[in-house]
Parts: structure tokens; sequence; C-alpha cells
């Protein structure tokens, strides 16, 4: 198979496969969860929890009091990689392209430098935080394949796309269809795995802060 | 009606801040700044093939009057179309136009040298120019 | 046979001074793209070289690339014809025609019987026996198959000989396969491009007149001396790119701007050709250069490459409607999983009888 005829199919079936899975998994697990539902509370409720849920959602983005002198690494690096990566998924040119051929709607991307830096600083943050979960012997007994394989398909579309933009490593044309390629998989990949937190994070905190609300608690 | 006039297309420099030389024209300069140096050096010399460059619209020009226009010209057309070889205003950088025989640009080169070879009597046409000379000669000889 | 009169020979016969010849050779260095310091070399073997035959079949093709040819200002056609290469057959360009032309190729292909050279523009019908382009009753197969055998090496002129160009776009009705296909024992150099840029067919001839040898190929092909760099790598316009400044349409500020065409569907990244540097009509200009971008007609299936004016990275095909669907599927597919679930923990629930302390005692006791 040539480059070219990879490419072409990274572009068209291969993405039609990849973004059914990816919105036909999504829909599964998020609605299967939201009409399982929590049992009713009984009790007679001492505050809302609407409130303390959105607090719950926002506070738990900030650092616990110790937490940044305890694992300063895990949490800026987390930051960094997380704001880099969703920086360069939406911010980057030929990336609005793509949500404009699929949806039709654009907005104004940035400039190839300051792509280039988030990039870099997402890869160099997720390097850290793996050799960090290797070394640390805490973390690596915590740590499953599941977790690996996790960190595998999230960094693989950071570091092609980096090598296809900067002309690295293979001849454009097939770094560009290896990029695609690594999209689709963690696309395909992302609804059964441990990356569906993309969707559920905010929803469990959701919940968290709310059942903790309703208690009259601090969640 | 609106008609090609009405259509405003204006080039814009990569580089804004105007005054300043144009990207590729500041790294052709340094090239030929490199080449120079050799050219005084070891007097080895050197040539650019301006074909071979992606310039921008108005690089050309903008790379011409950069290198200025010196005291010599010259041109010669051997029945292929003319050859224009100018010296730039850069001392030892030569301009080097071949036409084909409509007039068109065939090639053209930045000679980096004292004297481009082109210029130089070739020695085969010299060997042709001894040898009628002779001829010549012996045939007043004879009469 | 007569002994072959050599190329510098020849032109000093014609009274062509040794300084023309200089020139003629800069102007064949630049032609192939090979750096100025060739100069010498290339003169050397010049000198020394003697004009190939050529023979070029045109095939289910438009025209376009000896359109091309002609165009070409370095060398001129002319000067290619008569000065270098001895073109023997070219059903389009020559003058005799019908039976005497047919003769022309029998008789250029007896003489020179594994020492010519070979060209081929269009690409070549192979289904129901090829019947869909004949010429004087035989097939393309036909006669390329008997032209191929006694050629030196074939040099494949345009993306339909190369690649087989639009004839082999989906859906291909005539069965059409480019040259490599059908002949698999000699050399191929593909010059593709729709139409090739006429310098780089001429280029090729003068690599071949001068080297006696093909080029250095890429690996469809190519001469990498013309094909080695994509369009994107010596864009004048690559630092717009970097630079994250886009043409959005085609009559926005971007665009008279001369920024960017990639928003606009340029397939430059993935194009190799030498647009970018030899440009187009005598070195006037180049699609990008006039506001277009590039359609990339120099790679194998660019016409079916899901549309000129779609970004590189976006997808081929519409799926708006198909994430649209799996949404929906997904929705129902969630529900009943969720409706199953839930069912599941009130039959549990139904199924949960309590037990006291004192049931258990008794139990323990019995």
């Amino acid at each position: 198979m040539t480059a070219e005829a990879l490419l072409a199919w990274a572009r068209g079936p291969g993405m039609q496969i990849a973004l059914a899975v990816f919105f036909l998994g999504i829909t599964v697990r998020i609605v299967e969860m939201l009409l399982i539902g929590r049992a009713p509370d009984l009790a007679a409720p001492r505050k809302s929890g609407v409130a303390a849920g959105w607090r719950t959602v926002f506070h738990r983005s900030l650092p616990t009091p110790g937490m940044l002198k305890r694992s300063p690494l895990v949490f800026v690096g987390g930051y960094i990689f997380h704001l880099g990566f969703l920086i360069v998924l939406v911010l980057s040119v030929p990336h609005i392209e793509l949500f404009h051929g699929v949806w039709g709607i654009r907005w104004p991307g940035l400039p190839r430098s300051l792509i280039d830096l988030a990039a870099i600083l997402s890869i160099g943050a997720m390097v850290a935080l793996l050799v960090h979960r290797l070394v640390d012997p805490v973390r690596r007994f915590l740590s499953r394949s599941g977790d690996y394989f996790a960190w595998t398909v999230t960094f693989l579309p950071l570091i092609t796309g980096y090598f296809a933009t900067h002309h690295m490593l293979l001849p454009y044309t097939q770094m560009l269809a290896v990029h695609i390629l690594s999209i689709e998989l963690l696309l395909i990949v992302l609804p059964f795995t441990k990356l569906i937190h993309t969707f559920t994070l905010f929803l469990s905190r959701w919940y968290n802060g709310a059942i903790a609300g309703r208690k009259g608690v601090a969640s | 009606m609106s008609g090609l006039d009405d259509i405003h297309v204006s080039v814009t420099d990569i580089d804004e801040s105007d005054g300043r030389l144009r990207e590729n024209v500041h790294a052709i300069l340094h090239e030929i700044e490199t080449l120079l140096d050799a050219l005084l050096q070891t007097g080895e010399t050197s040539a650019i093939d301006i074909r071979s460059l992606p310039l921008l619209p108005g690089d050309y020009d903008a790379l011409a009057s950069a290198l200025g226009t010196g005291e010599i010209s010259a041109e010669f057309d051997g029945g292929s179309g003319p050859t224009v070889v100018v010296e730039t205003g850069t001392s030892g950088v030569w301009w080097v136009t071949h036409y084909n025989d409509e007039n068109e640009i065939a090639a053209e080169f930045i000679e980096v040298t004292r004297i481009p070879e082109i210029l130089m009597s070739q020695d085969d046409d010299i060997q042709d120019s001894l040898k009628g000379l002779r001829e010549r000669l012996q045939n007043e000889r004879s009469h | 046979m007569k002994k072959q009169v050599t190329l510098g020979e020849q032109l000093r016969q014609r009274g062509i001074s040794r300084r023309t010849f200089l020139k003629l050779c800069a102007v064949a260095t630049s032609a192939m793209a090979l750096p100025p310091a060739m100069i010498p070399r290339v003169a050397a073997a010049l000198d020394k070289a003697v004009r190939p035959s050529v023979i070029w079949l045109s095939f289910q093709e438009c025209t376009g690339c000896t359109e091309s040819l002609t165009r070409s200002h370095a060398p001129t056609l002319e000067s290619l014809i008569f000065d270098s290469i001895s073109l023997d057959y070219h059903h389009t360009l020559q003058a005799a025609s019908g039976t005497a032309a047919e003769a022309a190729r029998d008789k250029a292909i007896k003489d020179f019987y594994g020492k010519y050279l070979l060209i081929v523009d269009g690409s070549i019908p192979t289904k129901d026996d090829g019947v869909y382009s004949t010429i004087a009753g035989r097939t393309n197969i036909d006669m390329l198959k008997e032209a191929a055998d006694g050629a030196v090496a074939v040099v494949a002129v345009g993306t339909c000989a190369s690649f087989g160009g639009i004839p082999y776009a989906n859906p291909n009705p005539t069965g059409a396969v480019p040259v490599s296909e059908l002949v698999t024992d000699k050399p191929i150099i593909n010059v593709s491009g729709c139409p090739p840029i006429p310098v780089v067919i001429t280029g090729v001839l003068a690599h071949y007149l001068t080297f006696g040898e093909i080029p250095a190929l890429d690996s469809f092909g190519r001469p990498l001396a013309f094909f080695g760099e994509s369009i994107h790598d010596r864009c004048y316009r690559r630092p717009f790119y970097d630079q994250g400044k886009f043409a959005k349409s085609f009559d926005d500020e971007g665009a008279r701007s001369g920024w960017c065409l990639f928003e606009l569907g340029c397939k430059g990244p993935t194009t190799h050709n030498a647009c970018a540097t030899k440009k187009w009509n005598g070195g006037v200009s180049f699609p990008i250069e006039s506001g277009h971008p590039c359609i990339g007609c120099s790679e194998p299936n660019f016409w079916d490459g899901g549309g000129f004016y779609k970004a590189l990275s976006t997808t081929t095909r519409p799926l708006a409607n198909w994430t649209g669907a799996a949404v929906v599927t997904g929705a129902a597919v969630g529900a009943a999983a969720g409706v199953a679930a839930k069912r599941k923990r009130s039959a549990a629930k139904r199924a949960h009888h309590t037990v006291t302390a004192d049931e258990l005692k008794k139990k323990e006791e019995a």
C-alpha cells in the first residue's frame, strides 16, 4: 500500500469508522449512566445540592492543601499536558479545517509557532508523568496495563502530529497518514477505556458535590 | 460592470517592517558573501542558478537592485539567442542571462568570479581562428 | 550504417562557436536542475553525445502533454528536435500521416532496435481486449508492447502514462492502466503532471542525451531532480503557513495579500513537483503564485483525492449525517442498556428479603 493510498483511506473510510464508533460509544455510555441514575435520597435535604455540585466541579480543579508540595509534578505536569493538548486540538488551523469540514463551523486559529510550543510542552509533560509513574514505587504499584495503554494512544497523535508538521522521521505524506490513523485509534478506544473521563469527569464531580451539598457537608 | 482594474491585488512582504531586506534576498546575499570570500581566499569561482530559487514576486527585482549595476556589460549572440552579461555593483558578482532564439529567458545565473568564463575566448575557437589566419597568410604569400 | 556524429562535431560543422556551445550547456544544466558547478561535466558529456532516436506514442490522452512540450523554452522544442534528438515518430507533430506515418514508426523501430528511447503519453485501456483506443486498427496494448520491445528505456510523460490519470479515475470505464503495468522489463521514467512542466520533459530528455543513462528516480519512478521536494517545501507562501495566515476564500483580504492557500484545499504538502522553482510559461508563475491552490496533479490518484478545494487535513467524505446517526443510535442503545440495568436492579431488590437477628438465631438453633 502506498503512502497516498493509506492517507486516502485514513481521510475517508478510516475517519468515517472512527467517528461513528466514537460518537456511538460516547452516547451509549453517557445515556446509560444517566438513566441508571442514583437511588433517591429520601432524607430532607439540608440545602439544595445544585450549587454545591457546580462548586465542586470548579474547586476540584484546584490543588487541595498540601498537594502542590506533595506531588508538584503530577499537578503542574497534568495541567500543562491537558491544556497543551486542548490548545493543539482546538486551535491549530488544520484541525479547525477538519471541524469545519465535518460540521461547517470555524473559528480563528493560532500561528504555528504557538501551536508548536503547546505541543512541545504537552509532549514534555507527558514524558515526565510517565517517568514519574515508572520510577515512583507507589504509582508503579497502582498502574495497570490500561494506564499505559491510555498514555500511549494519547501520546501518539501528539508526537506524530509534531513530526508531520516538522517533516521529521518519515516523508510528510506517510507521517500525515500515520498521524490521522493514530487519532482514529484514539477516537475508537476513548469511549471504552479510562479516557472516557474526558466526558464523565465533570459529571461525576457534580454528582459528588450535589450529594454532599444535600447533606450540608463540604465535598 | 467590473473590469480587471476593480480587482485589487497587493503583495505584502513577509517581513512587514519596511526598509529591511526581504527574507529571501537576505539569504541569497549571505550566500554571495560566503562565495565572494572564497573567491578572494582561494580563487574558487561559483554560480547560483536563479531558476532553482523559490523567489517571491518582487524578490527578483529586489535582489537585482540590492546587487546594483557595475561598470561592465557585454552581449553576444552565437546563433541561439542573445546572452547578456552584466557586472553588478558588487564587484566580483556577475548577472548572466541566457535567452533562447525566441527572446525568452532560457537560464539565468549569478556568477561569483573575476570574469565569467563565457566572456573569455575559448581554446577551440582560438585554434580555429589561428588556423584560418595562417591559411590567409599562406595564401597571400603564395600570390 | 554511417558513422554517428557526436553533438559537439555536429554543432561545430554548423559553425556554432565553443562559447555558444558553453551557453547551451549552461541552459541544459539549468534545465536538468543540476547545480551550476556541473556545467563543465555537462559540456564534456554533450561534446561526445550522439543524438538518440526517439519514438513518441500517444494513447488515451488529451494532447495536453504534447501541448506542454511545444511550449518548452529551455531548450525550445525546435532546438531539441533539430540539435539534440531525432524525433522519428510523433503522430501529432510529424508531417506524415496515414500509412506513411505508420511506416515511419516501423522503420525507426527496425533501424534503431535496442537503442531508441520510447516516450508514451496517455494511459492504455485494457478492458474488452483494449478495443477502446486503437490507432490504424491496432490496439494501444499491441502497439506499446511492440515499441517497448526494442526500446532502451520508456519515458512515461504525464500522469495518465505514469499513474493512469483521469481515464484511470473511479470508475475507470475503459480499464485503463499506466505504462508500468504493461511494460515490466524496461527501465521506466515517470514524468508525471497534468501536464508535466515543459522544461521537466525536455530536462529528462537532456539528461538522457547528456549522460546516456536514466536519472536517479524516487519510489514512483520520477526523476528526483524535479520531484525530490514537495511544492510546500519550496513554496514562497510557506512563511504564511508557518505564521498561521490563511486565505479563507478566493476574494478575501488574505487571498489579496497572497497568504497561504492550505484552507482552500492546497495539496502542496503531499505533492512532489518542480512548479515552485521551475514555474510555468517560461518561468512566469505557477498556480499558487496565481492564487490557486495546488491540486496535486503529479501524484497518483489525484482525481480521487476527495476534492480539489478541501483542506488536506479534512475528511474526504461528508460526516455530519454520519455522526448524527451515530449519536442517535448511541442514545437508543444507551437507553436500552440503562433500562435493562435498572430492571436488573429492581428485580434484585424484589428478590431481596430482609432477615432479623431473631430469625437468624432461630435458624442457627434449628
